[in-house]
C-alpha cells in the first residue's frame, strides 16, 4: 500500500440516514481510507424526500467537512435517469473542487448513470469505479431477475423476455434502456461484484470481464469473532430467519416447511423469524399475519430487530436460514452469520450457494423446495454432532482490513 | 293589407313616367346606399328554407314594372350583412296605394345568414336603382305565413309574366319545416344519415343507409340555403349492413345487403343555413330528412370518415377518384398551414456555421429526444452540428420543455425546439425545420433512430460531396435484434389494392450482408435521409399532401429522380430504427384506408412514372 490518492466515495445513501448494505459498505471504505496517511477522502450521499436539504443547496454538509449530501430531485426509475437540473453544474464545480483522483460510485440510483459521463467530462483523467450491488441494470424488476408472475428465476433479461414481465412496456424500451445504461458504463474504468455470482451476470450482460473484479462487501469493523457452540444443545434445534420479512426473501418457504413439522409431530425443531414486514404490500402482510396466527408453536415471531444487537440473536440461535427464492448477492446476513459461527442453510443459488460451502459453511437444499428443507432440518435436528463440526469449520468473514486492502490494490493500479 | 277584389290577374299596363334616379356602379356600395332615396317600402318578408332565398312584399314605384329587365340585380340589406342575387318580380294592384305606386312580391335566391334589422332592398334595372325601404311597419313572417299570403295574391291578384311564373314555382315547392317526413310517403322508404362531414369549402361526404323498392326513388338531393347537391347512390360507395337488413328486412320485405353508401356532394352545404336531404320519388312526391353536419374537422374527421370501409381490386378506382379522394383532400386542404416565424427555444449557443442541420420532428415519445441526446453526446464536439427538433404535440409541450431543460443540463449538447401551436403532421413538421435550417446539409430524422457510431452524418455528406449526381443519401437502419429495418425500397403493385403500386422494403427483418457499400435505390425512407438543404427547399420539402405520414418519402425520392438524382443506401453507417410494432390493427381500420388514400394520391401524381422505373427492372444495382 504506497500512493497518495484523493478519493471520492459516491454512494445512493448515508448510513445516518438509512441502514442498506451498500452504504454501510460504501462508508466503512470511506472511514477505513481516510485512515491511511496520504490518502485523502471525501463522500457523497443522497438524501430521499429531501432530508437535511437546505433550501437551493443542491449539497450541504450536515455530518462532516468531508461528507456530502445531494439532496435528490426528480429520479427515472426505469432508466436510471437523473432528470434534476441543477445536478450537473453542481456536481461538476464539486469535482472541481475536489479534484479526485478516483471516484468510486457504490450505486448510481439518485446520482443518475450521466454522472459517469459528469465525471469524465469534467476530470478527464480521473478514474471511475463503480460497485454493483444488485442486478438493477439488467432487470427492471427490482434487479431480482425473478418474473414478475410467477416468481420464477429469471437466467438472462432479453427485451422480449423482459416485455413478458412487463407486457405495457415495449421490448424497444427496453433495448433502450439497455443502451442509455451502457452507454455511460462505457466510461466506468472498473467494476467490483461482491460475488462471483453478480460478476457473471454482469459479464453475460455485457460488461467487459476485464474491467470486472470480485472484491467483497464491508459488514463489520474489527469486530471479534464468536467462539462457536459453547454448550451442548438440550432442546430443540433453534432456526433463526434474520432480514426482510419478504416473499423474495422466501418466508412462504420457511413457514410452510414449519407447516410440514407441524404436522409430522416432530417438534425437534423451532423456526425463530426476527425480523421486519411493514414495508412489504397490504397483500402479503395479511397473509403472513394470518399465517403466523394459524402456525403452530414451533414458529416464533420476535419482530424487527437492530443490526447492532444482531450478535446476540445469532448466538440465540443453532443454526441461520436463508431460503431466499431470488438469486442474493453478497447478503449481509451470511457475513454475520459466519462472525458468529452459526452455520447458515440455504437455497442453492446464486450469492448464496456461492458464499456457503455445502456441508463446510453449511449446508444447501434445492430452492423453494420445501420438503426437501423439512427433511434437511430433521436430519440435522438429530445430528447435533454434524452442526458442531460444520461450526468449527465454517471460515471466518472476510477481515474489513482486507477487503480494504483490496480495494487500495485496485486504486494503485488504476492510478499507474 | 287590402286586397284588390279581381277575379282574374290583369295584363300588364303601359309605361308612365316617373323620376329616373341616377346609379352609380354597384362596387360603391355605401354610394349607392347614400344616393338611392326612398322609393318603395316592405310590409312582409321572410326567408323560404325549401326555396333557398328571401320573399319580399310591398309597393314600389309602378315605373318598376315597366322596366325592360325581368330578372333585376337585387341587394338585400341588413344592419351588418347583406346578400345579392337576381330578383324574380311580380306586380299586383294595391287599393290604399297612391296611383305612382304598385304591389311588388320579390323572390332573391341567396343565404339565410343575416345579422341585424333589415334596412332595405336595392334593386338594380341597368341604370336606374329602386330601393325598397324597412321601418318599424315591415313585418318579418314564418315561411307558411308568408307563402300562404303570396300564393293568393299571384293566383288572383297579380299581372301575368314570367317573374309571377318563376314566383308561383318558387313558393309551391314544399317546405322543409325541420321535421323528418319520409314516413308519410306513400312508398315505403328508409334511411338513416349517420355521419355527415364537410369538406370545406361546401362539399359534404355523406354515410347511411337507405331502404327502398327499386325504382320508387327518382332522386335525393341535398339542400342548404341556396346550394343544391345530388346525392347519387348509384356513384356512391355500397356498404354491407348486415344490421339494417336484420333490424328491417322483415318488415319493408327488403334484402339487399348492400343498403349502405359513403358518397360526396360537392357544393352542397351553405355556411349558415340549415341544411337537408330532398327524396323525390317517382311519383312526384317529396320528402324531408333532416342533415347534421358534423362540426368536425381535421384528422378526426378524416379517421371517423375512414372507418368500417371496405374496397377491394378495381373498387378503389372509383371510390377514391369521386368520393373518399376528393373528400379527403378538402379537408387536408383545410387544415391550419402555420407558416414562419415558429415559437422557438434554443439550448445552449448554437454553432456560428453548421455544415450539417438536423430536423427531427416529435411527437408521442417525446422522451426520444432524451435518448437521442444522450447518443449525440458522444460525438466529439469540434464539428458542431445544429440540431432542430420540431414538437408537433402542443399538449406535451410542457412537458417536452422540462425535459429539454434537463437534457440540455447533463450532456451540454446546443439543440433549439420549435414548439408548433397545432399537430400538423410528418411532412409540415420537417418543413417547418428545414426553413429553419442554416447548414449546407440538411438530415431529416425520426425521433426513433438511435446511431451507433458516432460520424454518420459527416460520413454520408462526405459521399454527398463525393458525388453530385447523388440527391439523397441514407444509412442502413437495424433493428433492436439486429436484423434489418430499412436498407431501400423499391414498388410493387398490388392487385388486392386497387393494382396501384405500393411500396416494399427491401430485405426487411433479414440478417445483414456484410459489406455492401453503396446502392442505388427506386426510394429511401423518411426515417433517415440526408440531403443538401438547398435541394431541399428548391423541391418545396416533403408534400404536405399525404395525410399522417405514408408516401411522403416516396414522393420527396420521385422528385428528385425527375430531377436526373438518384437516391443512395449505404451500409458504411448503420444506426437503430426502433420502429414501434403497433398493435394489430382491424382489418378494416381508419389506418389501413388513409394509407389506401396516400397510396391514391401517390398513384395518381406518380402513376406513370412507376410504371417506367418498374418495367426497367432490377432494383438491386
Amino acid at each position: 500500500m504506497t500512493s497518495a490518492a484523493n478519493i471520492l466515495i459516491a454512494s445512493h445513501s448515508h448510513p445516518q440516514l438509512t441502514r442498506g448494505g451498500a452504504e454501510i459498505s460504501a462508508h466503512h471504505l470511506f472511514a477505513a481510507l481516510a485512515g491511511h496517511e496520504g490518502y485523502e477522502l471525501s463522500y457523497l450521499g443522497c438524501a430521499r424526500d429531501h432530508v437535511n436539504q437546505k433550501m437551493g443547496a443542491t449539497f450541504s454538509q450536515p455530518f462532516s467537512p468531508s461528507e456530502y449530501i445531494y439532496a435528490g430531485g426528480a429520479f427515472d426509475w426505469f432508466k436510471f435517469a437523473n432528470t434534476d437540473p441543477t445536478f450537473p453544474a453542481a456536481f461538476r464545480a464539486l469535482l472541481t473542487e475536489l479534484q479526485p483522483d478516483v471516484v468510486h460510485f457504490h450505486h448510481y440510483l439518485r446520482f443518475g448513470v450521466e454522472a459517469f459521463f459528469l465525471v469524465r467530462d469534467a476530470l478527464p483523467n480521473c478514474r471511475i469505479v463503480l460497485t454493483l450491488h444488485e442486478y438493477l441494470a439488467i432487470c427492471n424488476h427490482y434487479g431480482q431477475m425473478v418474473t414478475k408472475q410467477h416468481r420464477n428465476l429469471c437466467h438472462q433479461a432479453s427485451p422480449l423476455r423482459c416485455n413478458e414481465c412487463f407486457k405495457e412496456i415495449d421490448p424497444t424500451d427496453f433495448f433502450l434502456r439497455t443502451l442509455y445504461i451502457q452507454r455511460f458504463f462505457d466510461h466506468v474504468d472498473h467494476f467490483i461484484a461482491p460475488s462471483a455470482f453478480l460478476a457473471e451476470r454482469y459479464i453475460a450482460w455485457g460488461l467487459p470481464p476485464g474491467k470486472v473484479s470480485v472484491i467483497e462487501n464491508i459488514v463489520h469493523r474489527n469486530v471479534k469473532r464468536s467462539a462457536g457452540f459453547t454448550q451442548e444443545r438440550d432442546g430443540p434445534l433453534r432456526v433463526g430467519f434474520f432480514g426482510q420479512v419478504s416473499e423474495l426473501k422466501g418466508i412462504g418457504v420457511l413457514l410452510a416447511a414449519a407447516k410440514f413439522l407441524a404436522e409430522q409431530d416432530e417438534f425437534g425443531v423451532v423456526i425463530e423469524i426476527f425480523g421486519d414486514y411493514s414495508l412489504q404490500p397490504m397483500e402479503f402482510q395479511s397473509h403472513f399475519l394470518a399465517h403466523l396466527a394459524k402456525a403452530g408453536s414451533n414458529v416464533v415471531f420476535h419482530g424487527p430487530y437492530d443490526q447492532d444487537h444482531v450478535d446476540e440473536l445469532m448466538q440465540s440461535v443453532d443454526v441461520v436460514v436463508m431460503p431466499s427464492i431470488w438469486w442474493e448477492n453478497s447478503p449481509v446476513v451470511i457475513q454475520e452469520a459466519l462472525r458468529n459461527r452459526r452455520p447458515i442453510i440455504c437455497s442453492d443459488i446464486g450469492g448464496m450457494a456461492e458464499k456457503v460451502r455445502d456441508g463446510i459453511d453449511g449446508f444447501h437444499f434445492p430452492v423453494g423446495n420445501v420438503i426437501a428443507l423439512t427433511s434437511l432440518l430433521v436430519r440435522l435436528a438429530k445430528t447435533p454432532a454434524r452442526l458442531k463440526a460444520v461450526s468449527e469449520s465454517m471460515h471466518a468473514p472476510v477481515a474489513s482490513k482486507e477487503i480494504v486492502a483490496q480495494h487500495v490494490r485496485l486504486y494503485d493500479a488504476l492510478l499507474s | 293589407m287590402k286586397m284588390a277584389s279581381r277575379t282574374r290577374p290583369r295584363v300588364a299596363r303601359e309605361r308612365r313616367s316617373q323620376p329616373r334616379i341616377p346609379t352609380q356602379s354597384l362596387s360603391d356600395d355605401a354610394a349607392v346606399d347614400a344616393a338611392a332615396p326612398a322609393s318603395g317600402f316592405i310590409e312582409q318578408f321572410s326567408y323560404s328554407d325549401s326555396a333557398g332565398g328571401w320573399l319580399f312584399c310591398g309597393s314600389a314605384p309602378r315605373a318598376m314594372a315597366m322596366e325592360e329587365a325581368g330578372s333585376p340585380d337585387a341587394q338585400i340589406r341588413f344592419e351588418q350583412t347583406h346578400c345579392r342575387g337576381a330578383a324574380t318580380l311580380a306586380f299586383f294592384e294595391r287599393e290604399n296605394l297612391a296611383a305612382e305606386d304598385i304591389g311588388v312580391i320579390a323572390f332573391i335566391s341567396g343565404s339565410s345568414r343575416a345579422a341585424g334589422f333589415l334596412e332595405h332592398l336595392d334593386l338594380h334595372f341597368g341604370q336606374t336603382t329602386y330601393q325598397m325601404q324597412s321601418g318599424l311597419r315591415s313585418q318579418r313572417l314564418a315561411e307558411h305565413e308568408m307563402v300562404t299570403q303570396l300564393r293568393a295574391i299571384l293566383v288572383k291578384d297579380a299581372y301575368v309574366n314570367t317573374g309571377r311564373a318563376g314566383l308561383l314555382g318558387v313558393i309551391s315547392r314544399p317546405a322543409y319545416t325541420g321535421v323528418d317526413t319520409l314516413a308519410q310517403l306513400s312508398e315505403q322508404v328508409l334511411m338513416e344519415i349517420e355521419e355527415a362531414f364537410l369538406c370545406p369549402p361546401s362539399d359534404v361526404l355523406i354515410k347511411g343507409w337507405v331502404l327502398a323498392a327499386p325504382g320508387v326513388i327518382r332522386c335525393i338531393r341535398v339542400r342548404s340555403g341556396p346550394l343544391v347537391g345530388a346525392l347519387v347512390l348509384g356513384e356512391s360507395i355500397r356498404v354491407s349492413r348486415g344490421d339494417v337488413i336484420a333490424a328491417h328486412g322483415e318488415q319493408t320485405g327488403l334484402s339487399d345487403l348492400l343498403c349502405g353508401f359513403v358518397t360526396h356532394v360537392p357544393s352542397a352545404i351553405s355556411k349558415g343555413d340549415v341544411s337537408y336531404l330532398e327524396v323525390e320519388l317517382e311519383t312526384g312526391e317529396i320528402g324531408f330528412k333532416p342533415l347534421r353536419v358534423s362540426r368536425q374537422t381535421g384528422l378526426p374527421a378524416m379517421k371517423q370518415i375512414m372507418q368500417a370501409i371496405d374496397l377491394r381490386y378495381d373498387e378503389l378506382d372509383h371510390a377514391f377518384d369521386r368520393i373518399l379522394g376528393p373528400a379527403l383532400s378538402g379537408l387536408n386542404a383545410a387544415r391550419p398551414r402555420i407558416r414562419a416565424p415558429v415559437q422557438r427555444i434554443q439550448f445552449g449557443t448554437p454553432p456560428p456555421a453548421p455544415q450539417i442541420s438536423v430536423v427531427i420532428p416529435l411527437f408521442g415519445r417525446i422522451d426520444f429526444l432524451e435518448y437521442q441526446l444522450a447518443f449525440f453526446s458522444r460525438h466529439s464536439p469540434e464539428n458542431l452540428r445544429e440540431i432542430i427538433y420540431v414538437l408537433d404535440d402542443p399538449p406535451r409541450r410542457r412537458e417536452l420543455e422540462s425535459l429539454a431543460h434537463s437534457a440540455f443540463a447533463r450532456f451540454g449538447i446546443p439543440f433549439s425546439v420549435l414548439i408548433l401551436p397545432e399537430n400538423l403532421g410528418f411532412a409540415s413538421a420537417c418543413n417547418l425545420g428545414l426553413e429553419a435550417a442554416r447548414g449546407e446539409f440538411l438530415g431529416f430524422v425520426n425521433s426513433d433512430v438511435f446511431p451507433i457510431s458516432d460520424n454518420w452524418l459527416e460520413l454520408l455528406v462526405a459521399r454527398l460531396q463525393r458525388d453530385p449526381g447523388i440527391g439523397v443519401i441514407g444509412p442502413r437502419l437495424l433493428f433492436e435484434d439486429g436484423t434489418v429495418q430499412h436498407e431501400g425500397c423499391c414498388y410493387r403493385r398490388i392487385q388486392e389494392l386497387g393494382n396501384w403500386f405500393f411500396i416494399d422494403h427491401l430485405n426487411k427483418g433479414r440478417i445483414p450482408d456484410a459489406g455492401r457499400g453503396m446502392r442505388i435505390c427506386d426510394a429511401i425512407t423518411g426515417a433517415c435521409m440526408v440531403m443538401r438543404r438547398d435541394l431541399a427547399r428548391e423541391v418545396g420539402g416533403f408534400s404536405e399532401d399525404y395525410i399522417i405520414g405514408d408516401f411522403e418519402d416516396s414522393d420527396l425520392c420521385l422528385k428528385l429522380k425527375q430531377r436526373g438524382l438518384t437516391c443512395v443506401i449505404t451500409d458504411e453507417c448503420q444506426l437503430y430504427h426502433l420502429e414501434r410494432k403497433s398493435q394489430a390493427p382491424p382489418s378494416q381500420g381508419w389506418r389501413r384506408n388513409i394509407t389506401l388514400y396516400n397510396a391514391w394520391v401517390h398513384q395518381r401524381r406518380w402513376g406513370d412514372t412507376l410504371e417506367r422505373i418498374a418495367a426497367s427492372g432490377a432494383n438491386i444495382r
